[in-house]
């Protein structure tokens, strides 16, 4: 039982990292149709990005994670900027043409920091343990750090796409493109907004995730099937499909590779199936009439 | 002479080509033969090169022999993609199976030929069953659907070591073979692989010509449509899943013959998307293109690669560069190069008769060298489009509701 | 294939009146089958009720049209009846056979063929290849995977034959997207009758087209077989006059009324919705929707 909780706990982290991740991977789609595989390689570099800046000074720990978000930030511009504007939103292109970006941004990462496993200790604190009050489960203080980052990070998203202005546009966006068009709003600029954010989150989750994943290369392969398996359980583009995704995806996850380590990717594959099977456009996806 | 003269000289000229015999161009004779003939003369000379390097046992040869089980793979994943629309980014984890099928047998005792029949069992079981499930979704989640299934294939690879021996991966034990046809001779592997690569190349071609191969192309151009004309569409997505996977899975037992040894390497994303990369750089919908892609592919990571430390960054900027600039591929680069010089032959042509034509009598006369008949030259335009349409969004459901 | 039950209460439409006018009973039978039957049909998209509680019983060889202005629900009411959209509730019936849950290529091979309001054909494949996958689509050999479908000849034959009836045996080598918009329509029109149908679904066969363009594709229904279940969507009433013999009219998604055409026409409330404040809007729609 105990392990049960632990368990229970770390796939909970794990949730909260691939939640930061997917909501980016999901908002880019909602809003703009575009289908980033590079959004894993995104994640990857903002963890490498963030390594360089930490180094083995633990207490630069804020600073790598401003880096990491800021720096990826970035790249999502000019991805948005210099790349997609070649592409004239032919989503097939756009989808092809970030799967050659893969290769660019990891062999670059390559180059860069080398293909040795890395990793980054979290600050003070945050890198101890501590006793839960029940059972005597001695936990991570860090993983705790994560998971509250990842809620709050997903409330003020909430919150955002919910209560202002900009949201609302995002939102009409997924909901119909046309009309964000007909309403005279410059979609160029909400499109720009949302790629950056989206590439932001990724490169912020890339930070937070290598205290619990690890940061080395092919790291984001593993990111991007997450992602992608969020967006199929709970719909591609809806953000509400993203926190639900996120949760079974993380403990359907952890659960196997705890309980079934050699087929854990097969019981990944399970909720895929079962989704797929019962109702294919995901939990709170949108049917689109084919 | 005026114009309505010219315009009966110019169309018996182009008739008579091959006979007119003209000293001074002689040499515009092949390229005159027009559309129709150069792709056959093309492929024939190309098969004629492969097979002399195969043959040659030099260090070429094994390099070729990587390109032509790629090329198998990526004709299959052209299959789906180029002429169903559905481009599948995990095809690599049934090459996997096809090549663990075979070492994994092997290690369990079984003979070669056993070891064979049971990988490709193992493929088509798995295509079927995992072909249910994919084949509920089309276009972008389509291919997200098969990356996360290849993904999985390669997590089986990495984590079930007690059957795959994880990231060491499993060393080929024994080899087939029939008399004097083994397959531990090298040279008895390139030709196996040369052939075999024939007969699907053959087969391929035969299926996108028959009635199901037509039903995947409406299945691309509006599935809609084809839904109201009594296709069950999901039967054809199946079946051509079901296809292109096993071809992939062939690929597979030709990579543990020429490789003797699979491990999770071989089924990476990385993978996954080069097979992508080599039919949309070949040419997608066209069934050969895919096999210049392979051949593309395979020189930057084993040529190039040698010379250039970020080639891969090099194969990235060239595949974006490809998709946005030349969506036919290299196969649409040749059919448009091929038009130019048809066109560039009836310039020569128009600029030696006396009194020079209208250009619109040029260009009747381009079009009529480029293509023997009006329907052939619109099936190969409409299959250029289809090959250029394979990246356009979907058709949009919009304004019939 | 399955879900065939007859149901036994043939005496529902009279039990549960349709949301339409009571003065407005279906079509006389006069001895004819029943090719269509519609219960109750409701259809929402959210909180949006594209179709009301509307019920329609249509009597083979008819020629039915469907009329109403822009949003009456009359193109969502054609997906129910082809098979593309599953009705929140009620039931159709085909020939006696429920449909409802049957999906849109098994209707098909019950005998329905529809065209859509929206030109859908494979435009980048040839015109014969067109009406090859159309006359291949209720053939056994159309998983056939390893012969050339050229070499069919039968269904080339009929494919020939299909062109040249409609004028378009010139055309059989351009790509369908090349063609003129008449041109689009009849192929249009042509696949629907290529499944061999007992019922034709046109979804405004006559859209976008000049009065020349009109006149042509009128005379082409007027030819087909009598003994064929027509029934065609428009909001134009000039294209129906003269093709259809009975009308039912549709408006925000409830049946308005119904009956021969010339007394619909002077139905009062179907003057004032339809003639009346969509007469304007009537004129230049056609041109409009052309362009999409």
């Amino acid at each position: 039982m105990t392990e049960f909780i632990v368990q229970t706990f770390n796939g909970l982290t794990l949730a909260g990292i691939i939640f930061l991740v997917s909501s980016g991977f999901t908002l880019i789609f909602g809003v703009m149709r575009v289908t980033n595989l590079a959004h894993g390689a995104v994640y990857l570099m903002g963890g490498y990005v963030a390594y360089s800046v930490i180094g083995d000074h633990t207490g630069y720990f804020f600073y790598g994670l401003a880096a990491g978000t800021a720096a990826m930030a970035g790249l999502g511009l000019l991805m948005e900027r210099l790349l997609l504007p070649w592409l004239h939103h032919v989503e097939m292109a756009e989808l092809l043409a970030t799967l050659g970006l893969i290769y660019v941004i990891d062999d670059v990462s390559l180059a860069i920091w080398g293909g040795n496993p890395l990793n980054i200790n979290l600050p003070g604190v945050l890198g101890d343990s501590s006793v839960l009050p029940f059972r005597r489960i001695v936990y991570p203080n860090g993983r705790f750090f994560i998971l509250g980052v990842a809620v709050l990070v997903g409330v003020l998203l909430f919150a955002m796409l919910r209560l202002t202005r900009v949201g609302a546009i995002i939102r009409a966006g997924v909901d119909d493109r046309d009309m964000v068009n007909a309403l005279g709003i410059n979609v160029r600029r909400v499109f720009t907004g949302v790629f950056v954010l989206g590439s932001a989150l990724a490169g912020f989750a890339g930070v937070l995730g290598v205290p619990v994943l690890g940061l080395y290369t092919g790291g984001d392969t593993t990111i991007l099937l997450f992602a992608l398996a969020v967006v199929v359980v709970g719909g591609l583009g809806s953000y509400e499909g993203a926190i639900v995704g996120s949760l079974v995806i993380g403990l359907v996850d952890t659960y196997g590779t705890a309980y079934f380590p050699a087929i854990s990717y097969v019981v990944l594959f399970i909720p895929l199936v079962v989704i797929l099977l019962v109702r294919p456009q995901g939990i709170l996806g949108r049917r689109v009439m084919a | 002479m005026d114009d309505l003269g010219t315009t009966t000289t110019t169309p018996a000229t182009i008739d008579d080509v091959s006979g007119d015999g003209t000293p001074s161009r002689w040499w515009a004779t092949p390229l005159l033969l027009g559309g129709r003939m150069a792709g056959p003369i093309l492929g024939a000379a190309c098969l004629v090169v492969v097979g002399i390097i195969l043959t040659s046992g030099s260090y070429l040869s094994t390099v070729f022999e990587d390109i032509l089980i790629f090329a198998i793979a990526a004709m299959g994943v052209d299959f789906l993609g180029g002429f169903g629309g559905l481009i599948t980014l995990g095809q690599a984890g049934f090459v996997g199976i096809g090549a663990y099928g075979v070492a994994v047998a092997e290690v369990h005792g079984y003979g070669p030929w056993a070891a064979v029949g049971i990988s490709l069992a193992t493929v088509l079981g798995l295509a079927l069953v995992t072909g249910v499930v994919a084949v509920r979704v089309s276009g972008i989640t389509f291919v997200i659907v098969t990356l996360a299934l290849g993904e999985i294939f390669w997590g089986l690879g990495y984590q079930w070591t007690s059957l795959t021996s994880g990231d060491n991966g499993i060393t080929l034990l024994s080899t087939p073979s029939i008399g004097p046809w083994n397959l531990s001779s090298t040279m008895t592997v390139w030709v196996t692989t040369f052939v075999v690569f024939l007969v699907i190349l053959a087969v391929l071609l035969l299926m996108v010509r028959s009635p199901f191969g037509l039903s995947l192309r409406g299945l691309k151009s509006n599935e809609r449509r084809l839904r109201a004309l009594g296709y069950r569409t999901g039967v054809q997505r199946y079946v051509g899943y079901v296809i292109a996977s096993f071809v992939a899975g062939v690929a597979g037992v030709l990579y543990i013959f020429s490789n003797h040894l699979i491990s999770p390497a071989t089924l990476t994303f990385s993978q996954d998307g080069f097979l992508v990369v080599m039919v949309i750089l070949g040419g997608l919908g066209t069934i050969w293109g895919p096999c210049l892609g392979a051949l593309v592919v395979v020189m930057f990571e084993q040529e190039i690669s040698t010379y250039l430390a970020r080639w891969e960054t090099l194969m990235g900027v060239v595949f974006i560069a490809a998709v946005i600039f030349t969506p036919g591929g290299i196969a649409g680069l040749l059919r448009n190069g091929q038009r130019a010089i048809s066109r560039l032959i009836s310039a020569i042509r128009r600029a030696r008769l006396p009194g020079a034509p209208t250009p619109a009598v040029a260009s009747a006369a381009a079009s009529t060298a480029s293509g023997d008949g009006a329907p052939d030259a619109a099936r190969d335009r409409s299959a250029g489009d289809g090959a250029a349409a394979g990246i356009a969004p979907r058709a949009s459901s919009g304004g019939d509701r | 294939m399955t879900g065939q039950e007859v149901q036994p209460d043939a005496g529902r439409l009279t039990e549960r009146p349709s949301a339409g006018d009571p003065l407005s009973p279906p079509p006389p039978l006069d001895g004819r089958e029943v090719a269509l039957e519609l219960d109750s049909i409701t259809c929402r998209f959210g909180e949006l009720t594209a179709v009301e509680s509307v019920s329609l019983t249509i009597p083979a060889g008819s020629r039915f049209g469907i009329i109403g202005p822009n949003g009456a629900g009359k193109t969502t009411l054609f997906n129910v009846l082809s098979g593309e959209l599953r009705p929140v509730s009620g039931t159709v019936k085909l020939f006696g056979h429920d449909v409802t849950r049957m999906s849109a290529p098994e209707r098909v091979r019950l005998g329905m063929g529809r065209t859509f309001q929206v030109v859908r054909l494979f435009n980048d494949l040839t015109v014969r290849e067109n009406l090859t996958l159309a006359v291949m689509g209720l053939s056994r050999s159309k998983l056939q995977l390893l012969r050339p479908w050229r070499t069919y000849r039968a269904h080339q034959a009929l494919v020939e034959t299909l062109a040249a009836s409609f004028g378009l045996g010139g055309r059989l080598g351009r790509a369908a997207g090349e063609l003129s918009h008449g041109e689009l329509r009849e192929l249009e029109v042509l696949l629907a009758l290529a499944v061999e149908p007992k019922v034709l679904l046109l979804d405004e066969p006559a859209a976008g087209l000049s009065p020349a363009e009109r006149v042509d594709i009128q005379s082409l229904l007027g030819r087909l077989d009598p003994d064929l279940t027509i029934i065609m969507i428009e909001h134009d009433m000039q294209v129906l006059r003269g093709v259809v013999d009975w009308v039912a009219v549709l408006d925000h998604g409830e049946l308005v009324t119904q009956g021969p055409t010339a007394e619909v026409q002077r139905h009062p409330r179907v003057r004032e919705l339809y003639l009346g404040s969509a007469g304007a809007h009537d004129r230049d729609e056609p041109s409009r929707s052309g362009t999409s």
